[in-house]
């Protein structure tokens, strides 16, 4: 495997593990913040109104 | 204490063009406050303007504004006929019963002066009614919140745009799917405006109304900024007295004066400062006039802390004073509940009064305060002849009328209203509603999926694919290892690209929706609809969503948003798998074509109809199962129809096309990849052709069984099942793909049809109703539509069977 190779799955690796943890982080804020969490708001990072 | 002993006549016994008396409301609960909230009371002349096509809900007239409301509802409203001669007096509220006899209200009012309410010090200091304001000022730096309140249909939107422009954040309120806007006035970088849900009270019955009262009560914004429509004057004024009592500042914005004026109208603007104590600024959000001062003034009243200076509307000398004396007697008795729970007391008092048992539960009052409060309230009622909530209703109607006659010069039959009666004869006709309907809406998905919005994802498709084969390319003429090609060829460009092709169906889709919506004609929809969908348990304007999955299931969860009640949003979720979506088009088409040739239009339109006999089946067996408490109340108002504006339409694409792209590059890029993964390797870590041996080539041989007993038991048939669980339309490539076809046979391909038309809605899909509804309805309805899949293909198979062992 070249170095191109290992530097497209490093790029798409921590694309989606920025993607897991921005998910995760606000979830968690939503619900520290009060948040029922049954509106699906804290799934979707445009939606949630917890800045 | 309703009037149980009231004649029989009710609404329902009105004949169509005819006006008489609301005599008593019956009934109990968040029907009746609401009714009662619309301005429907005691006294009051109601006009019964027509019936919907199917003979329920009905229109009626009353203060001047059309409502929508269903014969269950109309009946309990009992009427008292008016002679012929008067009707045309009453309706146009020249008349009013209550009116003839009743002192005239005490007014702060001063004919000649300018308040110079929530103006600057130097303007204010020649005035006689001076403020000691600035001891409340806010600190420099705060940040000034405000909430923005109006009914529906008062320009709300329109004035929130033209307050922010584009800087504003879309979301929800916490736990509800309740759309939560908030932004930044334009110059002002230390304010930030919430624009709360469209609501005609704070009565906590809808949930509109329950998180615009919990945003207020808790967030404590700075200031209130309440729009209310000109010409509408009498109804939105309702809303603005049980605003003033929360005794938070607030300016009241006087939206579409220009039409008022337009018409002939006028309002004493300097009369109406006056005797309700806040600065009242004439506006046209439309036209962006007057928003300046608006801003001004919303911001000195929030900086300095100005307070409404009236909040007590009871008359004194009215009925005795019943409901005065009742109010204030409340009012001392619960001051100390009222400062230790911080709800402001004239609020406290008047929800006290209606009974509403969550403020009453948040006030801690004692056993013995709620005996006293019991006692007073009953006498009130024995004085006033009403019960409490009509009683408090008709309070503030009768101040509302009173500062109407003293400050508001009625417009003629404005131009907006003629136009719309006019068109009302077409769109709401008898006869001619439902086929106008019926073709618009044929005509909205067309355009959107076929004609305008297919070439365009076509185009975009097309687009990707070339970027995907240039990168392919690219990863080739640089030895890229062929595992990372796959990645980002078939995971990337394939999966999420394909996704990212819906984009131009959904801003069409909703460009014609907005418009729709924005125009007015939507409450027709709901008007025009309501019984038939009523039957299955639905309201009418869930007709809408259900209608828009037949071109894609995603914009059709996303509009279930504008469903008002959330057991209409929850059961149009449930709903909408069962209506076929474009996507599924090419695989019915493909596998009829191969097995039915002759008889593929029959096939398809077997498959629809069996998918809309399912979706009525499951609708009608959720009504009887579900909690019947939950049904919506459905009196709403039908708005004059108007030209939807280019900027509220431009900000509803915005916010969906950028809502969809952010899920796309989230939620769905992690399951393409992980689709990706099992689809490449086996569980060596090798990389598998054509998905042979894969891991979910493995999985899907562990699912075969299941398919057993309607001939499906291939890997190959369960691997294209599960492939379109990421997009309907690669069910097609992938039986292709892995030569799944020569599996099948016309007794088998009938169950595959069967399971494809119910089983799981598409990764995008399903992501959407995790976002509208939460997970637990997601995982939800990937189960259940599963299940009811897969016993619709089995007894699909069976019929199947018996028919050729019979021939």
């Amino acid at each position: 495997m070249n170095a191109i190779s290992l530097a497209i799955i490093v790029f798409i690796s921590v694309v989606a593990l920025l993607d897991i943890r921005y998910l995760l982080r606000r979830r968690k804020k939503c619900q520290n913040n009060g948040c029922a969490g049954n509106c699906g708001c804290c799934h979707s990072p445009t939606t949630c109104n917890v800045k | 204490m309703t009037d149980n002993n009231a004649t029989n006549t009710t609404l329902l016994n009105l004949k169509i063009g005819d006006t008489a008396l609301v005599k008593s409301v019956q009934g109990s609960g968040s029907n009746r406050q609401h009714i009662l909230d619309m301005g429907i009371l005691p006294g009051v002349a109601v006009k019964l303007v027509k019936y919907a096509p199917m003979g329920d809900p009905l229109e009626i007239k009353v203060h001047g504004y059309l409502l929508a409301i269903r014969k269950s509802d109309a009946e309990l409203i009992n009427i008292e006929p008016i002679s012929t001669d008067t009707q045309e007096s009453w309706t146009t509220g020249a008349l009013d019963k209550e009116d003839q006899n009743r002192p005239y209200i005490e007014s702060l009012h001063d004919h000649n002066a300018h308040p110079g309410i929530g103006e600057d010090d130097d303007i204010n200091r020649s005035m006689e009614c001076k403020r000691e304001h600035h001891e409340h000022a806010l600190p420099s730096g705060t940040t000034i919140t405000f909430a923005l309140a109006g009914q529906q249909n008062c320009g709300k939107t329109t004035l929130f745009n033209q307050l922010t422009g584009t800087n504003q954040h879309v979301g929800n309120f916490p736990g509800v799917t309740v759309d939560r806007k908030d932004g930044v006035i334009k110059g002002y970088p230390e304010t930030l405006v919430t624009d709360l849900p469209g609501l005609y009270s704070l009565s906590p019955y809808t949930t509109e109304e329950q998180v615009s009262r919990r945003h207020i009560l808790e967030e404590k914004p700075r200031g209130i900024i309440n729009i209310a429509d000109a010409g509408n004057i009498e109804r939105s004024l309702y809303l603005t007295m049980q605003l003033m009592e929360l005794d938070i500042p607030m300016v009241l914005a006087l939206n579409m004066m220009d039409e008022m004026r337009n018409n002939g109208g006028t309002v004493r603007i300097n009369e109406m400062e006056r005797i309700l104590g806040i600065p009242v600024i004439p506006i046209s959000a439309a036209r962006n006039e007057g928003i300046d001062e608006l801003i001004d003034h919303a911001i000195h009243v929030s900086r300095y802390q100005e307070p409404p200076l009236r909040q007590d509307f009871c008359d004194k000398d009215a009925f005795g004073g019943s409901v005065h004396r009742c109010l204030h007697s409340i009012m001392h008795l619960i001051e100390d509940h009222s400062a230790k729970s911080g709800i402001p007391l004239r609020f406290a008092a008047s929800k006290v009064v209606e009974g509403d048992m969550e403020i009453i539960r948040q006030l801690q009052l004692t056993e013995n305060e709620l005996e006293t409060i019991e006692h007073i309230i009953t006498q009130m009622e024995e004085e006033r002849g009403l019960d409490r909530s009509a009683a408090i209703a008709d309070m503030r109607y009768s101040f509302i009328r009173h500062v109407c006659q003293q400050t508001v010069v009625k417009p003629h039959e404005s131009k907006e209203y003629i136009r719309s009666q006019k068109m009302d004869h077409l769109l709401t006709g008898r006869w001619t509603a439902l086929p106008i309907f019926i073709t618009t809406m044929a005509l909205v998905i067309w355009l959107s999926v076929d004609l305008i919005g297919s070439p365009l994802q076509q185009l975009l498709e097309r687009l990707i694919s070339s970027l995907g084969q240039l990168c392919a390319g690219a990863l080739v003429s640089w030895n890229v290892a062929p595992v990372v090609q796959s990645l980002v060829v078939d995971a990337l460009f394939g999966g999420v690209g394909s996704l990212v092709s819906f984009v131009p169906i959904i801003i069409v889709l909703f460009f014609f929706l907005s418009i729709l919506e924005d125009s007015g004609y939507m409450a027709r929809v709901a008007f025009v609809t309501d019984k038939l969908l009523r039957k299955i348990g639905l309201a009418g304007r869930s007709i809408v969503p259900l209608l828009i999955g037949f071109g894609c299931s995603v914009p059709a969860y996303m509009s279930s948003r504008t469903l008002s009640s959330a057991r209409d949003r929850r059961m149009t979720v449930i709903l909408t798998p069962f209506v076929s979506c474009s996507a599924k088009i090419p695989v019915y088409v493909f596998l009829a074509g191969m097995f039915f040739p002759n008889h593929t239009g029959l096939v398809l339109v077997g498959l629809y109809l069996l998918g809309i006999l399912l979706g009525v089946v499951t609708a009608i067996v959720a009504k009887h199962m579900g909690r019947k408490s939950e049904a919506a109340p459905f009196v709403m108002e039908l708005p004059n129809y108007r030209m939807p504006g280019a900027k509220n339409v431009a900000h509803l694409l915005w916010d969906k096309t950028m809502d969809f792209l952010q899920r796309a590059f989230t939620v769905i890029f992690l399951a393409t990849l992980v689709i990706w993964f099992l689809q490449t390797f086996n569980f060596q870590f090798q990389m598998v052709a054509n998905g042979e041996g894969s891991i979910l080539a493995y999985i899907a041989n562990l699912i075969a069984p299941v398919f057993h007993p309607m001939g499906l038991d291939n890997w190959q048939i369960v691997t294209s099942l599960i492939s379109g669980f990421l997009a309907k339309e690669s069910v097609v490539a992938s039986l292709q793909v892995l030569n799944a076809t020569a599996l099948l046979t016309p007794l088998t391909v009938i169950p595959l049809l069967v399971f494809c038309l119910l089983y799981t809605p598409c990764s995008a899909a399903i992501a959407t109703i995790n976002r509208e509804q939460g997970w637990k309805m997601a995982l939800f309805v990937v189960v259940f539509q599963c299940l009811l899949a897969w016993v619709c293909a089995f007894v699909s198979y069976e019929i199947a069977s018996l028919f050729i062992s019979l021939s």
